[in-house]
This record gives structure tokens, sequence and C-alpha cells, in this order.
């Protein structure tokens, strides 16, 4: 029986457990590029919380960390709402034409979809959205410098749109087909069936995909990476980028880690009271989500 | 009698069968062969005359040795890298941390590596050979070398920085030679202001698509023309970085209104739009270069020697009038990479020789002729390599009038920093104001013993 | 006639709207594919000349920065990092799997409650220990290493999937086997491994494509001169080249492979029992 479980349990501990305490022990010490070390007690963590020293741009990573969340959670579950709601009305063959267009996202490596962004939206003449437009005459944008956020935000949302959208047509195709043909009979128009027949039933879907994105954003930086580097001077740095960056960038290993342990910290906090909020069976029963 | 002589012949020759082999190879034996490890950087493949010159200096010190009967023979292991200086530095510390550094290696940090412990001081090398080798090096170029007073590493490589502009956009405009020679000598003797009004000229008129172009990236560059604006970023009295708020505040300023006018761009383009544009003619200046640059030019972009030879102008980069009306004068600033041995290396001293028969004059002058960067000592100007090679002529002088960009263990950050800034304001983003707040407030967390000048 | 009209509109308007949003999505995909093949642009989208010029890396070292590497190096990698990886998930999962389906043990919810928690410390944020863990064990900037740290991302899933797949056999085959007197592994590995082949395909290819795509593990974790087809893509994208065309033929070479496996293993998957989702 152990061999049979102990090469996951050990490549668990080895790659989920360690690592979190690793983190949190290089956050004690000021470990940089040259890897000496010095234990150096809690003052990476008062330099992040301001106390005594202050990091000068942790305000605005905050920020931006929450306006990136704030915006990318309910366009993600609107967005997957309504492009499952809308494809799941029209003909079969249509539907399931945009909904693999809007799969495509998930399918794609991570690069290209950055490369897809980073291209659509560069700044000069060869940007795609720009060459559109140079083609009607219109002079360039620079994109990235005046809109980071925004970008940013709808490339990672429809990512998780895709996911969404996945998940809440499966939804919809498992409601039984009388609930909304009484529905149609009794006049309602197609607002008010998808109002109160179709969201309704979604109520568990959403509230999963909810709690699933808000992890997955509050974390995510890879993409912002790829196409905006953090956005001109930190405008689209998020939390996670920011932790990133500090360690591999300026190679400043022991703060890097005192960021991404408040992140750890962050992530048990939400998921404790995503649990509590749900209720732990519940979620075992029906929290089946495939990625 | 015969038995006796038969005796002794056998006896003779039982001897010389054991011994022979044994005298021998107790002679081959002593001979023993030390394998030096250099990790050397280009970046790139332009510059592997760095690694290549250690070769040829073990061939020579090997000669050398044997014509002087020592039983020790050189054999050089040769890593040669074309990463970039922070992922080849990050290289060198985690093979130092498990313990398999290099003996040898070619890095810029001065200041880290020797407070971290990780490099042998050369300082009582240099004093030993100085007369016979090391006084024959410019002056200027130890500044690099030098960290708290000792001498750590050698210089082996100049790539000193400067202006590039195209001359055919300026005949274009109307000027003729000498008024382009007056208006920017190469001796730099001219103001940024007069520089940036010809660009704006250029742009103006159409001729070309940027008027100035940087490095995307902070860089010795960057370092220089912190300088034009009389920014040193640091005070060699105290040995520590300094903050000059007023210049820094001019420098941030003059970039918003270059963008403003439309001589730089809001975002800086990547390294193939400036090489390319400015070899096609389509950039007037590109900050972003060295002496050395042209190499690349002509291999990777098509650029002919005569479009060299007549359409390029260079000057070191020219201060501000407010700088130059208080003396300030044209700098040129490179990176000095220096070949340092590290404190793993189990033979230091033949390192050290190693190092010094690899910056001989011919090797110098080899990698001169390779890399088109002006030599780094006074002999290897008379070398025929050079000595045939007019652009080398040309351009040797503006090695010694390098300045090396400081040491200490947090220059580069701070750099790093200011060129963030530099993006900030470009962009539009945040405002040459705010930028210097941020510079500042960041240099009081991260610098505690540095030096704020209003 | 309005009752039909609004109709009429009902049935419209979720076409305008899903097709505008869809609009531009289309656009830079259709364009991605036509920029791979077309040198200059009319328009921004059109290719004036069709060819396969941007595709000359296949034969010809790319000239990134100052530096030259072979796509087929970077192919190579690539096969070799994803394949040890989706080798690593594949054997763990399926031993996994199966025990948690077959055998009874205490802290079996455990362990599924477990996977949910490993999901909210997702392994980007593990980066920077991982970084040194790795180095501590020898095995950083080596692909092996790095691969088995990716695919240790992978397993909690995986293990579900195989547990599906273990799940649809039934009991009787595995009493009569213990009745013919095999061991455990035996049992496993003679017996149940050919019935879930599918299983077998799926979770190879799960573990294959995260792999294949994974950029920000092989990016942290292995030196500058190792290069997999997702850095070199990104150093491309972010340093030197910045010709869209290369990069678009580049990246479209970058998908083919997942694809190509997908076709060789898909009679495998035909048989699949637990993929029945309804949707795309």
């Amino acid at each position: 029986m152990a061999s049979f479980m102990g090469p996951s349990l050990s490549l668990i501990l080895l790659f989920y457990f360690v690592p979190v305490v690793l983190t949190l022990l290089i956050a004690f010490t000021d470990m940089g590029r040259t890897l000496q070390w010095h234990f150096i007690g809690l003052y990476n963590f008062a330099r992040l919380f301001g106390v005594g020293i202050r990091d000068p741009f942790i305000l605005k990573i905050i920020t931006n960390t929450l306006i990136y969340v704030a915006g990318a959670l309910p366009v993600t579950i609107l967005g997957g709402l309504l492009l499952s709601i809308l494809s799941m009305r029209m003909h079969r063959g249509a539907g399931l034409f945009f909904r693999t267009v809007f799969f495509i996202p998930r399918v794609i490596p991570p690069v290209v979809w950055g490369f897809l962004w980073a291209w659509s939206f560069e700044g000069t003449r060869y940007g795609l959205f720009n060459a559109i437009r140079g083609a009607w005459g219109l002079p360039v944008v620079y994109w990235l410098i005046r809109y980071p956020m925004l970008i940013v935000i709808l490339a990672n949302a429809f990512l998780g749109i895709s996911l969404a959208m996945l998940v809440f047509s499966s939804a919809i195709a498992s409601i039984p087909r009388d609930f909304t043909r009484a529905a149609e009979v009794d006049g309602a128009s197609e607002w008010q069936i998808a109002r109160y027949v179709i969201v309704p039933a979604l109520k568990w879907p959403i509230l999963t995909m909810t709690a699933w994105h808000l992890m997955s954003f509050i974390n995510s930086y890879v993409y912002i990476m790829l196409i905006t580097g953090g956005g001109p001077y930190y405008a689209t740095e998020v939390w996670g980028l920011y932790g990133y960056h500090v360690a591999f960038s300026q190679y400043r290993y022991g703060y890097g880690s005192s960021v991404m342990t408040v992140l750890v910290v962050v992530n048990m906090l939400l998921l404790v009271a995503l649990v509590k909020a749900f209720g732990m069976r519940r979620m075992l029963g029906r929290g089946k989500i495939e990625v | 009698m015969k038995s006796l002589l038969c005796r002794l012949s056998l006896i003779g020759l039982i001897l010389v069968l054991v011994l022979g082999p044994a005298v021998a190879f107790a002679q081959e034996a002593q001979i023993e062969t030390i394998t030096l490890k250099a990790f050397v950087i280009g970046p790139g493949p332009v510059p592997i005359t760095k690694a290549t010159n250690l070769e040829l200096a073990a061939e020579q010190l090997n000669k050398i040795l044997e014509d002087s009967g020592a039983n020790v023979r050189v054999e050089v292991n040769l890593e040669y890298s074309e990463l970039k200086w922070g992922p080849f530095a990050e290289k060198f510390y985690l093979d130092f941390a498990a313990g398999k550094a290099a003996d040898i290696v070619t890095m810029r940090e001065t200041g880290e590596l020797a407070e971290g412990g990780f490099i042998v001081p050369m300082d009582e090398h240099v004093k030993a050979f100085w007369d016979m080798h090391y006084v024959d090096f410019y002056a200027n170029l130890w500044g690099g070398a030098t960290f708290e007073g000792k001498i750590w590493g050698i210089p082996h490589d100049v790539a000193p920085a400067g202006v590039w502009y195209r001359k055919d956009a300026l005949r274009a405009l109307g000027y003729t030679d000498d008024e382009i020679a007056g208006l920017l000598p190469a001796n730099g003797d001219t103001t940024l202001e007069i520089l940036a009004r010809l660009a704006k000229e250029a742009v103006d008129a159409g001729l070309v698509e940027y008027g100035i172009l940087h490095r995307p990236s902070k860089g010795s560059n960057t370092y220089a023309r912190l300088l034009e604006f009389g920014v040193d970023c640091y005070n060699p009295e105290t040995g520590n970085l300094e903050l000059d708020k007023s210049s820094l505040l001019a420098f941030y300023q003059w970039h918003k209104e270059m963008v403003d006018q439309g001589v730089i761009p809001p975002e800086p383009p990547g390294w193939s739009t400036i090489h390319g544009t400015f070899a096609e003619g389509k950039t007037f200046v590109t900050m972003a270069s060295h002496v050395g640059t042209p190499a690349e030019w002509k291999a990777k972009y098509g650029l002919s020697d005569a479009a060299v030879e007549n359409d390029l102008g260079f000057l070191p980069f020219p201060p501000t009038e407010e700088v130059k009306a208080t003396g300030g004068e044209a700098v040129s600033v490179s990176d000095i990479p220096l070949y340092f041995v590290t404190t793993q290396s189990e033979h230091p001293e033949l390192a050290m020789l190693l190092i010094m028969f690899a910056t001989f004059a011919e090797p110098c002058a080899l990698h001169s002729s390779h890399t088109a960067r002006p030599p780094y000592r006074w002999a290897a100007l008379y070398h025929p390599l050079v000595v045939e090679d007019s652009y080398l002529q040309r351009t040797a002088p503006s090695a010694r009038a390098v300045v090396p960009v400081p040491i200490h263990p947090q220059i580069w950050s701070f750099v790093e920093r200011i060129f963030e800034g530099i993006k900030g304001v470009e962009a539009g983003v945040v405002s040459p104001e705010q930028a210097l707040d941020d510079l500042v407030a960041w240099f009081q967390a991260e610098v505690p013993d540095g030096e704020i000048i209003p | 006639m309005w009752a039909r009209a609004r109709q009429w509109w009902n049935k419209v308007a979720s076409y305008l709207v899903l097709g505008a949003v869809a609009a531009p999505f289309l656009t830079m995909y259709v364009s991605f594919f036509l920029r791979a093949f077309g040198k200059r642009m009319y328009l921004g989208v059109v290719p004036k000349e069709f060819g396969f010029a941007n595709f000359q890396f296949l034969w010809r070292p790319i000239a990134w920065g100052l530096e030259q590497t072979t796509v087929w190096t970077a192919l190579g990698n690539t096969v070799f990092f994803a394949v040890t990886s989706a080798l690593a998930v594949t054997i763990i999962c399926m031993l996994a799997g199966y025990a948690l389906s077959r055998i009874e043990f205490r802290g079996k919810n455990f362990f599924l409650v477990l996977q949910l928690f490993l999901h909210a410390v997702p392994g980007q944020i593990l980066l920077i220990a991982i970084f040194f863990l790795l180095f501590y064990i020898k095995l950083l900037h080596k692909i092996p290493g790095v691969a088995l740290a990716r695919a240790s991302l992978e397993i909690p899933l995986g293990i579900w999937m195989a547990k599906g797949f273990f799940d649809g056999i039934p009991w009787d085959v595995e009493r009569s086997a213990m009745i013919d007197g095999c061991t455990r592994f035996q049992v496993w590995y003679r017996v149940f491994l050919p019935l879930v082949k599918p299983g077998i395909a799926a979770v190879f290819i799960w573990g294959f494509l995260f792999a294949w795509h994974d950029f920000i593990y092989v990016y942290t974790l292995l030196p500058g001169t190792i290069k997999l087809m997702s850095t070199l893509i990104q150093s491309l994208l972010a340093t030197e080249v910045i010709d869209y065309g290369y990069l678009a033929a580049l990246s479209l070479i970058y998908m083919i492979p997942p694809l190509l496996l997908f076709v060789f293993l898909q009679r495998a998957l035909l048989r699949v029992p637990v993929f029945g989702g309804k949707g795309v």
C-alpha cells in the first residue's frame, strides 16, 4: 500500500509543504544574489507593512492587486454567464462555434496567449490593432501605456471565461427541459427565463466559479508578466508579480519570500473562509471541477 | 673472465631494463598539469577573444615554464558564456555556493565580490609586476578595479560608450560638413541641448522616425547620461551613494520634454529596432551603443564600411548647458569587466600569472582587432594589427577618457531604480516630480548610509 | 406584429452580441495564423504575399540577439521536458489512483480534502522556495529536476482523474486475480493497467500538455542557455527580434506537437467513460 501512495505523497510533501515552510524561512533572511545570507528576523515583514522603514511601492501594488481582482472576477463570471446562456439559446452549431472560439485561450500555451495580446496591442504601427487603425488612416495608440490594467484584466478574464462558460453550459444543459418549456408556455420572455429559471439553477456553479477564480486571480501574474511586465512604472504590478520581480529580477530572495509568504497566508485565510461559507461536505460532493 | 663479463653485462642489462623505464617514468611523473577553470562572459559571441586569450596565455606560459625547467604545465578549461551580466552573475554565485566556482571569472561587480569574499585581492601581484607589465595599462581603467584601496582584478576590455549620430540626416537638413563638425565636434565639446535641438529638427522635417533612442534597459550608458546632468551617484570621499535631487529632477524633466516634443518615443523600442533603424538611417541619434558597435551594425544590419566612414559621427556624451557652465566636460563611460581570481581557486598565483599573460600587448591587439574596441594599454597601439586598422587608430583615444562606473555594491540597483523612473516619465504614467519622490523614498529605505543632496 | 419583431430580435440579438464579443478574438486568431505565412501585411491583417519565409527557422539557426540557436534544440528540450514530466505524472497518478479507488484506508477523505487545499497554494507562488529546494538537492538548472517539480503540480488532479478510471472497473476482476495468488502490485500491473489504457493515455496527455505549455517554471528554474520553446518565444518577444511573422510561425510550430500526440493517442482515448461532458 505504501508503495502505491508513497511516490505521490513524497512528491506532494517535497513540492508543496516543504516550499511553503522554506518560503517562510527564507523570508526571515536577507538572502540575495550572492547566496550569502544572515538571519534578520522580521525586518522584511516590517518593510512590507511600513513599520519603521517602508517599501514605497507597496501601497500602489496593493491597490493594483485589488483593482485587478475586482475587475477580472465580475468580467469572468458575468461574461461566462452571458456567453453560456446566449450560446445555449441559439442554433446548436452556432453555439458550439462560439463556445469553441472562447475556449481557445485555454488550450493554447500561455506564451502564445501572451504573445497574441502583446502583439495586438503593441504601441508601434506593427501591432495588430494599430496596423488595422493605420489602414483606416487612424493614428497609432499606445495601448499598453494608456490602458495597461484594462488590457491585462481582459486577457486574464477571458481565460477565466473559458472555464466558467464551460461549467455554466454543462449546468444549463442539465436543466430539465420541462422547466424552460413550462416558462415559455407561460409566456415568459427570454430575459425572464434567463433570470428566473436559468440563473437560479446555476447558483451552485456560480458560487464555485467565483470562489475558484477569486483564488486564481489573487495569485495570478504570469500573463501580466508576459504582456506588460508589470506595466509602465508599476501600473500593472500585482502582488504576485512584485514578489517574483523582487526575488528574480532584483535578486533579493529574502524580501521576495516575505512578499510571497503574505500571499500564502492570504490564500489560507481565504480558503478557510470559503470552506466555512460553503460547508465542507457540499464542497466535496459537488465540487468536481475539471480544469 | 668471460663469465664475469657476462655476469656484469647481464646485471647491466637488467638494470637498464628495469630502471630505465622507472627513471623515465619518474621524470614524466614530475611534470604536473594544473587545470585552471575559467568562466568568461561575452555577453554575446563577439568578445570571444576574452576567452581565447586565456588559451593563448596558457600556451605561452607553458613555453616559459618548459624553458625554465619547471615541472608544471597549465591547461585552461574554458567556459564561455553568452549570457547577459545578470544571469551570468547568478550562475557564478550558484556555482560558488555549490563549491564549484571557476578559478578565473570575468565580472564587473568588484564591490559585491570583494565584500562577500568571493575573490582574491590581486594587489600584491599587480605591485610585483607593475613595472614590467601593469604600468602600461591606461591609468583610468584601474578605478573600476579598486575597492577599499586595493586592486582586485585586471582590466581586459573597454567599450567606451558614446553618442552615435547620422551625418546624412544633418546634411539633408542643409548643414555642411564643417558646420556639423562645429556643432558636434569629435571631442564632445558641445551641449546636450544642441544635440536635442538637431534631433528635433530632423524629426520635424520627417527625415527620421526617431530623434534620440536610448537603451531599453539600464547599462553603463545610463550612467553616462546621468553624468551629463552632473549626477555622480557616488561620493568618492565618503564611499557612499549620493542622490542629487535637483539634478535628477532636471534629468527626468528633460526626458519628459523630449517625449512631448516627439524626439524620444514614449516606449523604448527593443534592441533590434534601435540598431536596425539607426543602421537604416531612420534614427538620428542612438545613445545605446559604444565604440565597438559598428562591428555589429556591419555584421548584422548590413551597414557598409563606407557608410560608417562617411555617414556616422561619434562623440562622447555632451554635458548639459548648466553642467558645462560649471566646468563639466563630455564623458564616456564603459563597463570595465575584470579578470578575477576566485577564493575557491586552489592555484591563485598560477591563475594570476595566466591572467597576466592574457593581457600582454599581443592578446590585447587581437581582442581589439576582433571586436573593434580600443586597446586598453599603450603597447598594443604599436602592434601591426592595430596600426593597420584605421578605425582602431581613430577611436583609440576614447579609451583613455573613460570614466568607470563607481564601485559600490548597490550602484547598479540605484541606476536601475533611476531607469525605472525614466520609463515611467516617458510613458507619461508618472510626473518627473513624483518619480523623484519615489526614488528618494526608495533611497531612504534601501540605502541607509546614502547621502541626499537637495 | 410587434411580437414577431420581438421574436426575431431575440433570435438575432444573441448572435449579434456574441459576434461582437468574438470579433476581436477571431481577428486576433485569424491574423495570427495568416501572419505566420505572410511577410508584408495589407490592412494589417491580410498578407500581401504568402510564403514560408517566416518558417526559415526550420532550416536555419535563429539569430536572437547575438546568440544563435536552432528551433530543433528548443523542440528537443521541450519534448524531453514534457515527456519526463508526463511519465512521472502518469506513473505516480496511476499508482495512487488505484490505491484510492480500491484500498480502504483511513484518511482517504482527508486526502481528497488535501487536493482542494493544495490548489490554494499554486506552484507559481512557491517558485522562490522551489528554486532553492532544487538547488539544495542538486537538481536546479537541469531538465529532469524541473520536470519533476512541474509534475508535482499536476498530481492532485491527476490522481483524481486516475481514480475515476479505476472506479469504472468492476470488483470481480480484482477478486479473481487475487484469488489466483497475485500480490497487489501484480494485480495493478498485470490486470488493471491494460484495462485502463484510455486512462493512462488521458493522464499522460494531461501531464504532457501542462508541461509542454509550461512557461514560468522553465523560465525561472532553467538557465538561460537551455531554451525550451516557451522561453524561446518569450525571449524573442521580450528582447530582440520583434518580427511578428517569425514569432507567429514559431508559435504555430510550438502548438503542433500536442495536437499530434492527441491524434496519436486518440484511439485509446475514444473509449473513455469519464469524458462525457456536455458543451464543448
